[in-house]
């Protein structure tokens, strides 16, 4: 059978023959073959279709391009000559296995596949394959990505996710290690003076003691924030009205404040406790920012498309527009007094949601009292849980 | 209620001063058996094989080791511990700064009596104190 032949075989698959109105000009062979060429050239990927030998029978443009061949360079050929040596003797035996249980699969799944170029250079690629059903047995159409691209993005995402868990291995033993020994050496002098000290001594011993409890928070706060979103915990039917009932129960209401709910999402599949997390600090930087003794917080969640959005509204003292994208900085804060507020929880909600596929958003307006933040929630999982080992 | 041998305890930390903190705590909270000090693994090996020049431990005793250490850390004086048939039976407990469970995992597998996070100890290791005392008094050291 030669090649014009099976492209006929392929064409009747494109347009099967009792599917085929007489009066339809496309009916000939002919421009059936001729629609099946153009779908084949306009293939998104390369193309290569082998017969029960191993031969190639039929390529594309693009899969030319990718191997630097030219079509008749590859037509008759063997498959091999687009593998690597080392692959070689290999593949037959995966290919007589393909042809003996046929079924629509990616070739190489765990395990790292590459192609050969017409020059010798190998590149990744990933390769689905399909039985070609018809009157010839044993044709085989592979279409191949060029996946070099996405590759070198893992390969850079993974080397800079073990950065970040060198980071906080080293956060967590070098820099905690030296600090409580500051700490036990102010405790040892205050203990060896007794309380025979000069005023100023003991002023300042007291300085230097808040200053290392705060670098321990520091601390703390960053391991806090790197490992944000590792961790995936197994995701759970969440009931809006009662998250927000447990939020409140653990975070009363200060008197003079009244909080109004308006919950029209329905319940949805989660990982609840970094959502409850989220809201959590929204709210409580709705009771904590206020700058009157009485206010009034407002919470809504609504379904909108694929998200659930909550929106979590006040009317503090609001938040000027040049201050706007810095609360959501690292140890940012608009509180004058730093000791309570270690400026972490718009940083560590925003990493949260990002994490889980979301986004949050703040609306105040300079010189209008009160803040709004949208978080927009997706309502169904992007990631599944993972092991996660960062070290704390 | 029996009351165990006096036992002795082979203390190895590099941080001066947190082997300071552990000596201060245990005597403040009136554990006044022997301490003896090494400041990495390799040293600790020296001791316990009696190879050191100056410092000596006599059974029973039990050792607490830090796990970040120069030249020897936790991880390779256990591994050496464990691999020498004259001190394989060695009660060790890790006193470490590090939570980490691939830590806590990893010693474990090196058969430790336990895992301590020094952050849990109690103010001025009362806890620490507390816990070798009682250790001391029902257990059987090797």
């Amino acid at each position: 059978m030669d090649t014009r032949n099976k492209l006929s075989t392929a064409a009747r698959i494109v347009v099967p023959q009792d599917r085929r109105a007489p009066q339809d000009p496309r009916v000939s062979r002919e421009s059936a073959e001729e629609l099946m060429q153009r779908i084949v050239e306009a293939a998104p990927c390369g193309m290569v279709m082998i017969d029960s030998e191993g031969s190639i029978v039929l390529v594309n443009r693009q899969a030319e391009s990718m191997f630097g061949y030219a079509r008749a360079e590859l037509l008759g050929n063997s498959l091999e000559i687009l593998m690597p040596e080392r692959f070689r003797g290999l593949h037959d035996g995966h290919r007589q296995q393909f042809a003996g249980a046929p079924s629509m699969r990616q070739m190489g799944v765990g395990r790292d596949i590459t192609a050969r170029r017409k020059d010798g250079s190998e590149f990744p690629v990933e390769v689905g394959l399909n039985r070609v059903p018809g009157e010839e047995d044993g044709l085989v159409l592979a279409a191949v990505s060029d996946i070099t691209r996405r590759r070198s993005m893992e390969l850079e995402l993974r080397q800079a996710n073990a950065n970040l868990e060198e980071f906080t291995y080293a956060a967590s033993h070098d820099l905690k290690s030296p600090l409580r020994g500051i700490s036990d050496l102010v405790e040892w002098i205050v203990e060896d003076l007794g309380g025979a000290e000069p005023q100023e001594v003991s002023r300042n011993l007291g300085r230097i003691r808040d200053r290392v409890h705060r670098l321990e928070r520091v601390i703390d706060d960053l391991l806090t924030y790197a490992r944000a979103g590792t961790a995936f915990t197994d995701a759970v039917q969440v009931d809006l009205e009662s998250l927000l009932a447990g939020i409140f129960e653990l975070l009363p209401r200060p008197p003079g404040f009244i909080v109004s709910l308006d919950v029209k999402a329905r319940p949805f599949v989660t990982n609840k406790a970094p959502l409850e997390s989220v809201l959590r600090n929204l709210i409580s930087n709705a009771f904590k920012h206020h700058d009157l003794p009485a206010g009034r917080i407002t919470i809504g969640v609504a379904d909108v498309g694929r998200y659930c959005v909550f929106t979590v509204g006040d009317d503090g003292p609001g938040i000027p527009l040049a201050s706007q994208e810095r609360v959501f900085r690292i140890f940012q804060t608009l509180a004058t007094e730093t000791r309570e507020h270690s400026g972490i929880g718009l940083a560590l909600s925003k990493r949260l949601v990002e994490a889980h596929g979301g986004w949050i958003k703040l609306d105040s307006a300079t010189g209008v009292r009160g803040t709004t933040f949208h978080v927009w929630w997706p309502r169904f999982q992007y990631r599944k849980p993972v092991d996660s080992s960062v070290s704390s | 209620m029996t009351i165990g041998r006096p036992f002795s305890i082979l203390l190895i930390d590099d941080d001066d001063v947190a082997a300071e903190a552990v000596v201060r705590g245990l005597r403040k909270h009136e554990l006044l058996c022997p301490i003896v000090l090494a400041e990495d693994g390799h040293i600790a090996l020296q001791v316990l094989r009696a190879q050191h020049a100056t410092r000596r431990i006599a059974k029973p005793f039990l050792a607490l080791v830090d796990l970040n250490m120069p030249r020897m850390n936790g991880f390779e004086f256990l591994r050496a511990l464990r691999a020498d048939s004259a001190l394989r039976d060695t009660l060790v407990f890790v006193l470490s700064t590090s939570g980490s469970d691939a830590d806590r995992a990893r010693a474990y597998d090196e058969n430790i009596a336990g895992y301590m996070v020094k952050a849990n100890l109690g103010p001025q290791l009362k806890g620490l104190a507390r816990f070798l005392n009682d250790y001391g008094s029902i257990v059987l050291l090797p």
